[in-house]
């Protein structure tokens, strides 16, 4: 990240911070999507869905 | 950029249909489990899992506003826009405790209006049903504009006629289902939004990389990159303070609360909070690649339909489709059944009928659902041009109940003409700051003045309140 003179009023978020953002958002989403799924064949095989 | 579909109207048509009758089907199967009585229509059983129980909570979250006003934010206030939607899911979070404490106190409790007339009385109960009933309308309509503006920009079907299929689709199978079919969909639609929004965002980024919106953006939309920016800070406020009005208050988590099994009702508000917060970041990144790439949208709330299906052609409107109707599919059916649960319990059985019997107050509930998405329909037939006027404006009623709940759970003293001033107070002050200052400030003004309020009305005329009361029969 980088501040310019104005440091209260602007900090810009610099590429590679920026990309970060973007593939941790992707991966926090699959691995939620997997977390959901590996929840649900464990309280399946436990009969404890419902 | 003109706004033209991308979906030709026969797929989009095979879409609706194939989705309507997997969730109708699915609805009326999952309805006929179960002991068949009140409790079992409205609240599924009260024995829901954490799978389940999380998922519901997710799928109900992610409404057509984190679709479609998710990227409107990231367009029009850059990062900002997207952290502050993101931090909605604290709303989910910071109510995980007090869910377990509602479960503790409240073995047999149906919705949160029971809570508000045991706890602080009637007149309360009446400014707080008040509230949820704008806020509840409010919701509705957002979902069913949601709607109507989707089927129309994907696939160029009239704005009412997309209405009027998410809305009927989902009272159909929430009047047959109940709770249970309504806990069963969301569960596959959670599922399906966030593989669907994972495989847009990755396609979308490949095709245009971040490197590339970065350099794009420092250079002409600096702004949308400053983490300082005092609108974005106060938008970010406003966003999480809004959704902590939304979530304590609202019958959608609350019945979820009573539905789930008492051991993973915690756990359940957090891991759904936590996953939540992806989603909207995800889809308002997608708003920075259209203002990265300069196109211009004349309804902005479009913006990540309309970009989806340029980056990534037929397929990528498919996607989108999908993702949108289950989305609103899976808000609106929550909305309707926990809105009839309140309305059912609160008014027909607790106020106008209490000698009703256990099918009269589950007929009751069924009429209801098919009631609101009747009146949802005709308030939502003028369209309007941004959800977030609509969105805004009910913050400043939420976010006055927050504290009054909050106290209410955990302070014997908290008191019941407090609450009530606290509401009214917190309303007007927020209404006031959404007119003269801007609509993103009405949450923290609200929230603000309310928790003055109660906390001095309460150490200046403590109550003492037996937490028994709270234990009312069904």
């Amino acid at each position: 990240m980088s501040c310019d003179s104005f440091f209260l009023l602007t900090w810009y978020v610099d590429a590679s911070w920026f990309g970060a953002v973007i593939v941790v958002s992707q991966v926090a989403l699959v691995l939620a999507v997997l977390m959901l799924l590996a929840i649900w064949c464990f309280e399946w095989r436990k009969k404890r869905i419902w | 950029m003109k706004a033209e579909p991308f979906l030709a109207p026969g797929l989009a048509w095979a879409l609706v249909v194939l989705f309507s009758v997997l969730w109708i089907a699915l609805g009326v199967a999952w309805g006929r489990r179960g002991k068949g009585d009140a409790d079992e229509y409205m609240l599924a059983g009260r024995n829901i899992g954490l799978a389940l129980s999380t998922a519901t909570l997710m799928a109900s979250w992610v409404t057509g506003n984190t679709t479609l006003l998710a990227p409107e934010f990231g367009y029009k206030t850059g990062l900002w826009g997207m952290f502050s939607y993101a931090l909605a899911g604290l709303g989910l979070i910071l109510f995980a405790p007090l869910a377990l404490r509602i479960k503790q106190l409240m073995p047999h409790g149906r919705t949160s209006g029971d809570f508000i007339r045991l706890r602080y009385g009637r007149f309360a109960w009446l400014v707080f049903m008040v509230i949820t009933a704008i806020y509840t309308l409010g919701f509705l309509m957002t979902q069913a504009m949601g709607a109507g503006i989707l089927l129309q920009s994907l696939s160029g079907f009239d704005y009412h006629v997309g209405m009027i299929v998410v809305i009927g689709v989902a009272m159909l199978y929430t009047l047959y289902g109940g709770m249970r079919a309504v806990i069963g969909t969301d569960f596959i639609q959670s599922v399906l939004i966030m593989v669907l929004l994972a495989i847009v965002a990755v396609l979308a980024f490949r095709q245009f990389p971040a490197p590339a919106v970065h350099a794009r953006l420092i250079n002409s939309h600096a702004d949308h990159l400053n983490l300082l920016l005092p609108a974005g800070l106060l938008i970010a406020w406003n966003s999480a303070l809004f959704s902590m009005g939304e979530v304590f208050h609202n019958n959608i988590w609350w019945s979820r609360v009573f539905a789930s099994r008492r051991s993973v009702v915690m756990t359940s508000f957090v891991l759904g909070g936590l996953a939540w917060m992806s989603v909207p970041i995800v889809t308002g990144s997608i708003g920075l690649v259209a203002l990265a790439r300069g196109l211009e949208f004349p309804q902005v709330n479009m913006v990540f339909p309309v970009m989806a299906a340029d980056l990534l052609g037929v397929g990528g409107a498919a996607l989108v489709f999908v993702v949108v109707f289950a989305s609103l599919t899976s808000t609106l059916d929550s909305l309707l059944a926990s809105t009839a649960d309140l309305v059912a319990e609160d008014i027909y059985f607790r106020l106008l009928r209490p000698q009703a019997s256990d099918a009269q107050l589950k007929q009751a509930a069924r009429v209801t659902v098919v009631g609101l998405a009747v009146v949802t329909l005709l308030l939502s037939w003028p369209r309007l041009d941004s959800l977030a006027s609509v969105l805004f404006f009910t913050g400043a009623l939420v976010a006055s109940t927050v504290w009054p709940v909050a106290c209410g759970l955990y302070w014997p003293h908290a008191n019941r003409n407090a609450a009530i001033v606290a509401m009214v107070s917190g309303s007007v002050v927020g209404l006031l700051a959404y007119v003269w200052i801007a609509p993103y400030c009405a949450a923290v003004f609200s929230t603000a003045v309310s928790a003055l309020v109660m906390v001095v009305g309460s150490v200046r005329w403590p109550e003492r309140f037996q937490w028994s009361l709270l234990k009312e029969a069904p």
